[in-house]
């Protein structure tokens, strides 16, 4: 048999190709290159039209701010949404639900339009679990995702404590180079 | 076993095509929450369409950081060959995508298009490409006679920096390029599937550079834009899919061949019913498998968009189901073989299935290394042995141990086996634990995919083309001669492995003409102009699938080729300014320029810019016919004359009119009264349509090539003789009212003189006649004169002869003697027989044939 044993010492080499092929982000990933982290309750949606593009806008109603750039977003942007009598559709853009509190790891770009960080990833949902304790939960994202050197994984999804999420992100502003090189 | 199927009368079969009722992994809308659900798709209006063709269009702000080696230019190729992919079925899809040329944000449209952006401020973190698709928001209308939505106008989003994901994005990656195909397909009207093909997520996507669309991907364009007579050679199978009584939502149902390994696929509708059309005829393994759960936040499974009702209120999917095979079995050796003919439904395909907490397994990737390096969904050599590695959640245990009960083999497909006893745990590599499998491979005559079926105690999964079974390996370049051809254009001749002259050899997406096929099995073939100093990547496309640039995934562009232009090419266009509703020509003078019948393109940036007809009169002069749609907004565009990789573009120089709702207008193109084609030889009568038509043409003069003609209006049509003196090729029509107002001028195409037979004779050599008359299945050789007009080449494929309008097949060309053959169903007694090339026809001469 010819034998190709050690394939998966070449994984890195392997072809991503599709429409939503994500980078798979640790909390830290998250935490550092995020330009905003808000603990927020999705209040209202509203659209909008941008040139030729149409977004659905979530208004945030912050009740704890976490990371703070140089805007504190009151609204993110998701692609696709009802403009006038124009339905763009966004073929994969996450769906917020008006009434539900999420934690959001943001990133604003240049122009000042504020987005989710990976698509789902940096949206966790809050629920209370048998504790009574806040936590933060993500399930697995199903879309294609990557390490940074380009290897296939799998997300795990996450759950974490409130808690423990501001301690971490704390501790790794504070501290952001050994943070990183934690991560290598 | 094969299933008994029951066969419909032909009158309920044709009723069923002519009202497709299949959803597809299409856009869908149902008109109300009950059914019966007749699925209304999302697809381009193809009449509001000319010759059912979407332009697509590329920003004139492309990408600003790029892999090295990498170019704009040769982005904007490469998408031109992806868009490419989807013209390849003209026999299944009558949707035509044609480059439009670069495109200016400030370009005002109104016709429906495809926008190709490049903007890395609103696409969020590790996203390569995004593809948005909009329609009507109010659909309030819709009922179940509502054929379809239009798609007004798509959009696919790549990014500025294509440096920034990882991996980077080189456009001459062959996953690049499938990306953009993938992306072609939403903005057209598909959505995701899961068999492996074009528009299959990243992880079960199969299809490759040299291959780019899958069965599944035709049947699903097919039923968008079916041509005549294409759905009645495949057949359809339908169902329904039910848990505890009730149907499941959006369950895909799949035809797998356990013979081609082909798979075409279909969701199910809210109430669980499907259909699945475009079937090619043959026997199949059905099964049906639960959409992968959809991410926290994504609008549906596998990224799906969820259907909507007429309220804009969404069918939620299920999920909650157990894969099985029809009838009701995880087995697929216990599979039931359903036959599917043409023009024919196999109904009753029905599946019962287990309710459970959602897929176990899903979402399997297969890697292989038949060469040495890493493919995914590899293509492995017939007669071999391989190991091949594979991960996918819910096969291996948090102990590093498979889990109980796995089993993995392969669907029919005698292409491949799986070896006994070898699926094994292989390791924990980065935090995923992979399988090791071993398979056989024998002997192919053509491609194979084959699909794996992955069983475990609790679940049942099937990637439809985890791997391809090749009949040889992969064409290689291993050296590159550059040359110049007799008028010191550039050559390059391309030696290597598996090339053949069916391979294409591309230069960053540019196909290059073959000019020879070598002894020594290389390939000598012409260069595609390109910008000047331009580097261009090279590479190898076979047939079977294979491409040169499958070993190197990631890597550098192992060939390239140096162009010596040394001056950027430039256009100038005159008019420079068009009125809505009308057609009129353009002449583009080039600068530095390589126009060609075969390559040249010209785009002006707008939908609402049409092109009719292009002439080429030198390599540095072209007229144009152009329509301009009568909604035209006033607004500039830019035009862009493409040639291989040369382009030459006038930002924004071409300058859209307000309306004139009045304005009379010359429609292109000019048609051969005699013939119907758009070309007219000196002494035939010209028929010119016009809009607009005013109540009297007395004192309206008319010219053609510069020469006043006589000519008539007859039911507002133009019937003009073309004057003797005009040389063959375009010339000019101008109408000029008696005040000196000229009406937009056109271009029409003067035709050679006409060819001629001037005799026949048989097989034997005799002239054919009454005491020596032809028959059905003859042989036949037509001795012409004057078919050649100097530019036209005289192939078989260019020659059409007919006898009594029935098509005569060409068999050879030896010019200026033809030999063709008589179908058996030519007609019998004294025949007229013509022969033609292009818009030429001969007038006929008439043969004796006899039974």
């Amino acid at each position: 048999m010819r034998i190709s044993i050690h394939l998966l010492t070449s994984l890195a080499l392997v072809a991503p190709a599709g429409a939503t092929t994500l980078r798979k982000m640790s909390m830290n990933d998250l935490i550092l290159e995020s330009t905003s982290i808000v603990r927020a309750r999705v209040t209202a949606a509203r659209s909008a039209a941008i040139g030729r593009d149409i977004y659905t806008y979530y208004q945030l109603q912050v009740s704890d701010t976490l990371k703070q750039g140089a805007i504190l977003p009151a609204e993110i942007a998701v692609p696709g949404g009802v403009y006038g009598n124009l339905r763009q559709i966004g073929i994969g853009s996450p769906v917020l639900a008006e009434g539900q509190e999420y934690v959001l790891f943001l990133w604003t770009s240049r122009s000042g339009m504020t987005q989710i960080m990976g698509l789902s990833q940096g949206m966790f949902n809050l629920r209370q679990d048998a504790s009574g304790a806040t936590v933060l939960n993500r399930p697995a994202i199903s879309d294609q995702m990557l390490d940074k050197s380009g290897k296939p994984v799998t997300d795990t999804g996450m759950t974490m404590k409130w808690s423990d999420l501001r301690a971490q992100i704390v501790q790794t502003l504070k501290n952001p180079s050994s943070a990183a090189a934690a991560k290598q | 076993m094969t299933f008994p199927k029951r066969i419909l009368s032909m009158a309920a079969a044709l009723t069923a095509l002519s009202s497709i009722a299949s959803g597809y992994y299409h856009f869908v809308y149902f008109p109300g929450r009950s059914g019966p659900f007749n699925p209304i798709n999302l697809q381009f209006d193809l009449t509001k369409l000319t010759n059912n063709t979407v332009y697509f269009f590329i920003s004139d702000q492309g990408p600003n950081v790029f892999v090295n080696g990498d170019s704009f230019t040769a982005v904007a190729s490469e998408l031109q060959l992806a868009a490419q992919a989807w013209n390849s079925i003209p026999q299944a899809s009558q949707l035509k995508l044609a480059y439009g040329g670069l495109e200016s944000a400030s370009t005002q449209q109104s016709a429906p298009g495809i926008d190709v952006v490049f903007s890395d401020d609103n696409i969020a973190t590790g996203i390569l490409a995004q593809t948005k698709v909009t329609t009507y928001a109010n659909v309030s209308f819709i009922n179940s006679n509502t054929p379809f939505l239009p798609i007004l106008r798509s959009q696919i989003q790549f990014r500025k920096n294509l440096t920034v994901t990882t991996p980077q994005q080189a456009s001459f990656y062959d996953s690049s390029f499938t990306t953009m195909v993938h992306e072609f397909g939403h903005a057209i009207g598909l959505q995701h599937t899961l068999t492996s093909a074009t528009m299959a997520t990243y992880v079960t996507r199969s299809t490759t550079k040299a291959m780019p669309l899958a069965p599944d991907d035709i049947a699903g364009v097919s039923l968008l834009y079916p041509t005549p007579g294409y759905l009645a050679t495949t057949g359809s199978i339908s169902g329904q899919v039910t848990l505890n009584g009730s149907g499941v939502n959006l369950a895909s149902v799949v035809a797998l061949s356990p013979t081609t390994g082909i798979a075409i696929s279909n969701l199910t509708n809210p109430d669980g019913t499907y259909r699945i059309d475009a079937v090619p005829p043959g026997n199949y393994l059905i099964y049906v498998h639960p959409l992968p759960p959809a991410a926290q936040g994504e609008s549906g499974p596998d990224a799906i968009v969820l259907p909507l009702d007429a309220a804009q209120n969404p069918f939620q999917p299920n999920t909650g189901f157990v894969t099985q095979f029809f009838p009701g079995t995880r087995d697929w050796t216990q599979a039931a073989q359903v036959n599917v003919i043409a023009a024919d439904t196999v109904p009753g395909i029905n599946f019962s299935v287990q309710g459970s907490a959602g897929p176990v397994v899903y979402q399997m990737e297969l890697f292989g290394a038949p060469y040495g390096t890493v493919e995914a969904s590899p293509m492995l050599p017939a007669n071999g042995s391989f190991s091949l590695d594979f991960y996918a959640p819910g096969t291996t245990t948090a102990s590093n141990q498979l889990v109980p009960g796995l089993n993995v083999s392969i669907v029919g497909n005698p292409s491949a086996t799986v070896v006994p006893s070898y699926t094994r745990f292989f390791e924990r590599y980065n935090g995923l634990n992979y399988v090791s499998l071993g398979v056989y491979t024998y002997v192919v005559s053509a491609t194979t995919p084959v699909a794996l079926a992955v069983t475990v105690n609790n679940d049942l999964y099937v990637l439809p083309a985890a791997f391809y079974t090749v009949p040889s390996g992969p064409p290689t370049i291993s050296n590159l001669v550059q040359g110049t051809d007799q008028n010191g254009n550039g050559t390059l001749t391309v030696s290597g492995s598996s090339l053949s002259p069916a391979t294409r050899i591309v230069f960053d997406g540019a196909p290059a003409t073959l000019l020879s096929a070598n002894p020594d099995g290389s390939l000598t073939v012409s260069a595609p102009p390109a910008p000047a100093s331009y580097v261009s990547s090279i590479e190898a496309l076979n047939p079977d699938g294979q491409t040169s640039g499958q070993a190197i995934p990631f890597g550098p562009p192992q060939s390239l080729y140096n162009y010596n232009y040394v001056n950027p090419a430039a256009i100038a266009i005159s008019p420079s300014s068009l009125a809505p509703g009308t057609d009129a020509f353009i002449q583009i003078n080039g600068f530095n320029t390589n126009f060609s019948n075969q390559a040249t393109t010209v785009g002006f940036g707008s939908s609402d810019i049409v092109v009719k007809q292009i002439f080429v009169v030198s390599p540095s002069l072209l007229m144009v016919n152009v329509s301009v749609n009568p909604g035209a907004p006033p607004t500039a565009t830019t035009v862009t004359v493409t040639t291989g990789l040369q382009a030459a573009t006038l930002s924004l120089g071409m300058q859209i009119l307000a309306a004139n709702p009045s304005q009379i207008s010359l429609r292109a193109p000019v048609l051969n009264a005699a013939t119907g084609l758009s070309g007219v030889p000196v002494g035939g009568t010209a028929v010119i349509s016009m809009t607009n038509v005013p109540l009297s043409l007395t004192g309206w003069m008319l010219t053609i090539g510069g020469q006043t003609t006589g000519w008539s209006l007859v039911n507002g049509q133009i019937n003009a003789i073309v004057p003797g003196g005009l040389t063959p090729g375009p010339a000019i029509v101008q109408l000029t009212s008696p005040t000196g107002a000229t009406v937009p001028s056109i271009v029409m195409k003067i035709d050679a003189p006409l060819p001629v037979i001037s005799s026949v004779l048989n097989a034997a050599g005799v002239p054919i006649s009454s005491s020596q008359p032809a028959h059905p299945g003859d042989f036949l050789t037509l001795n012409t004169t004057g078919l050649s007009d100097g530019v036209t080449q005289i192939t078989t494929s260019n020659i059409f002869v007919t006898a009594d309008g029935v098509s005569v097949p060409v068999i050879q060309v030896n010019y200026p003697a033809i030999q063709v053959q008589l179908p058996l169903s030519v007609p019998t007694g004294t025949v007229p027989l013509a022969i033609g090339i292009g818009t030429r026809i001969s007038a006929p001469v008439f043969l004796n044939i006899h039974n």
